[in-house]
């Protein structure tokens, strides 16, 4: 109840803010007392975000979350995080060490391989 | 909500062309600090009128009011003129601007318009308020106070619009005052807004100045967020409008609990649902005791220590959440006051034996009696628990309660019987009766060991009740209070038999006690009431008449909190100072004002 009636007020926020509405946000029953998780659908190629879809944000986890910690909070961390991989803690290593040493061919290969998965913006 | 632009987090720049008296500097009416702030400012003693003070703004603004507090001590003004001067806003620099100033001065470039002027006959505080100000939707003036609350108020008003809405600098000329009193401004205010005009980086000053809360959270979560909000603003392109109020907004989102507002201090901002029990954190929020205690058990669980929520300071002897009383006595009256269509929400009564803090019990009002008169005696106890337990197990097993209570009332039985064996029929409150029979209680004192031959008794007994119960107005209206209380009786939802049996037998006395006049009904459901009185209440013991919610113990007083506590603080009972009668803590009943 708390759960669903906290996301509801932050969603309400974030389109106030003029954020576009993120679907698929759904509240565990937990939240806000556990960190919420977030995994991607589409496949992505970033040292921070594993095969399936698993990410590693320092601000969702277990030792960082705090209950008053909003939703935009987190969005934007995981925005910065995409927009800009963290190297030094990957979780798949192979492409941390591509992105260290070979900037240009990572930049490449992700642009190849998002052609190849991306699925298409909601509305443009 | 409109700005204070002589605070001096926005910067302004303040001048005087006279010689300012020691500690009294004109730089004192844009202090930061609230106490130099008051000071005031006063010129040298051997200044006459007319002094200028000239304050210069970081931006241009939009003049709402201005607000002159003229008296300092013994120094008072009495006249006063205000000027004004727009000049296109143009440097992005203060040093600038004031070289560009001083340079406009010297060449005489700078015009200043009077738009507005006041003699006073006594020196009181005065409002000027602009005709040409248009109130929009993100700058209302909601946090300052009404118009009509100052004792003088003008109008500031110019054949040129632009005069008051495009304001660089304000002169104040002191022109006028009190004998041979020096020239003096205890406290200058200058309500306005920016213009939609406002460039940008004063927008985000004026962000970061007024809101440093949510500055430090950015800086928490790094720079990525910075500049995510950059580009936001840079969207905005200098509309400082709309990034004030995105930062309100988010404190605007109204919650509505069946379609009655709750006021956002009774919310808890981690479950945004209504407290109940409202702890203040060391980081100065209010959260619910739930809430912090589902926090706990769930750092626990990754063998975190206690700590709060919004700060994560570790929660120690020494930061500890504090229960915030006054907060929920407030939230309580709000309850009780929308008690029908609250009535879902949970809510703590201090008066349920056996119940822990965090217990709820609702509180129908479909039956609102009239309380006429409030006499107790400590007789009622024992009937009040009787119907306690009625009401809190009565689904349990019949035979486990019949125990409970029948041991209950021998103890009570026993306890009264050493101390006022003559008062058998002293009663606790009367009420006049508007509700249905059958959902009403009667609380009868003399008891037995079962429940069939209590009940023989108060039959029984019912002349003689009435007869003291007259003697009791007559030797009790001096100390008790006219009061009427609102208040509701309550049925125990899945009655057993032998309560019914009870319930029978008492309505057939409630029929003989109605013709009697003085029925005494008292609720066996609630323990919290709202009381409505044109009399001042006080404190019996301390003489307290300014606190929300009242402790009336069962002789009828009104005690304050903190008598109260300071009373059954170590011990389970609480005599009466004025009749002596002793009651146990647990049937002190909360009572609110209306």
């Amino acid at each position: 109840m708390a759960a669903t009636r906290r996301l509801q007020k932050e969603l309400t926020d974030l389109k106030k803010q003029g954020t576009r509405v993120y679907r698929d946000i759904e509240a565990d029953e937990k939240y806000p007392f556990k960190p919420p998780k977030i995994t991607f659908k589409t496949k992505i190629y970033h040292p921070n975000i594993d095969e399936k879809g698993q990410v590693c944000l320092p601000i969702i986890s277990a030792e960082n979350w705090k209950p008053a910690t909003k939703t935009d909070q987190v969005l934007n961390a995981l925005v910065a995080l995409v927009n800009d991989p963290e190297p030094e803690h990957p979780l798949r290593a192979d492409l941390a060490e591509e992105y260290t040493k070979d900037k240009k061919k990572f930049c490449k290969m992700a642009e190849e391989f998002t052609k190849r998965h991306a699925e298409k913006r909601p509305s443009d | 909500m409109l700005l204070d632009f002589c605070d001096g987090r926005l910067d302004p720049v303040i001048y005087c062309d006279k010689v300012c008296a020691d500690g009294f500097e004109v730089s004192n009416l844009i202090s930061t600090d609230m106490r130099t702030r008051n000071k005031g400012f006063i010129s040298e003693s051997f200044i006459n009128p007319p002094v200028n003070i000239r304050v210069v703004f970081p931006c241009n603004i939009q003049i709402y009011r201005i607000v002159i507090n003229p008296v300092v001590g013994r120094q008072k003004s009495t006249g006063f003129e205000i000027f004004t001067c727009c000049h296109s806003y143009t440097s992005s620099n203060s040093k600038e601007q004031d070289q560009k100033g001083q340079h406009q001065s010297t060449s005489g470039g700078e015009l200043f318009v009077p738009v507005g002027r006041v003699l006073l006959q006594e020196p009181s505080v005065v409002c000027f308020q602009s005709v040409h100000f248009r109130i929009t939707d993100q700058w209302r003036p909601d946090n300052i106070p009404e118009v009509d609350k100052f004792p003088v108020v003008r109008d500031l008003r110019h054949a040129k619009v632009g005069n008051l809405n495009y304001v660089h600098q304000v002169t104040i000329r002191i022109n006028r005052t009190v004998g041979g009193s020096a020239p003096c401004i205890r406290r200058l205010e200058i309500w306005g807004k920016p213009p939609s005009s406002c460039p940008q980086y004063l927008n985000d000053k004026i962000r970061q100045i007024l809101f440093p809360s949510f500055c430090a959270f950015q800086k928490e979560f790094g720079s990525s967020n910075l500049d995510e909000n950059k580009i936001n603003t840079d969207k905005d392109s200098g509309n400082s409008g709309n990034n004030l109020t995105e930062i309100y907004g988010e404190n605007h989102t109204n919650i509505f609990e069946n379609g009655v507002e709750i006021p956002e201090e009774f919310i808890d901002s981690i479950t945004c649902d209504m407290m109940t029990n409202p702890l203040l954190l060391p980081c100065g929020k209010n959260i619910d005791q739930s809430t912090l205690e589902k926090h706990v058990s769930a750092g626990a669980s990754w063998g975190r220590l206690a700590c709060d929520p919004f700060t994560g300071i570790l929660l120690d002897d020494k930061n500890q959440a504090i229960p915030n009383s006054h907060l929920k006595s407030r939230i309580d009256q709000f309850i009780l006051k929308h008690s029908e269509l609250l009535k879902h929400l949970p809510r703590t009564l201090g008066n349920s034996k056996g119940q822990g803090l965090l217990s709820s019990r609702l509180v129908q009002s479909n039956n609102i009696s009239e309380l006429k008169h409030i006499e107790s005696s400590s007789k009622y106890e024992t009937a009040g628990v009787k119907c306690q337990y009625n009401s809190a197990k009565s689904n349990k097993s019949s035979k486990l309660e019949n125990d409970l209570i029948q041991r209950e009332l021998k103890r009570k039985h026993s306890d009264f019987d050493d101390n006022t064996p003559s008062c058998s029929s002293e009663r606790t409150s009367s009420m006049q009766l508007t509700g249905p029979p059958n959902k009403r209680v009667h609380h009868e004192n003399s008891l037995q060991q079962s429940l069939d031959s209590a009940l023989d008794k108060m039959l029984e007994n019912l002349p003689t009740f009435r007869k003291s119960l007259l003697a009791n107005e007559q030797t009790r209206d001096n100390d008790s209070a006219e009061v009427l209380v609102h208040q509701k009786i309550g049925v125990s939802k899945t009655a057993i038999e032998s309560v019914d049996s009870f319930l029978q037998a008492e309505n057939s006395s409630s029929v003989v006690n109605n013709k009697a006049q003085g029925s005494l009904y008292k609720s066996c459901d609630t323990s919290d009431e709202i009381l409505q009185t044109e009399g001042i209440i006080k404190c019996v013991n301390c003489g307290e008449d300014d606190t929300l919610a009242w402790y009336r113990i069962p002789c009828g007083h009104l005690y304050c909190r903190n008598c109260v506590r300071s009373s059954t603080i170590h011990t389970e009972s609480m005599e009466c100072n004025q009749c002596h009668n002793i009651c146990s803590k647990s049937d002190i009943v909360k009572v609110y004002k209306s």
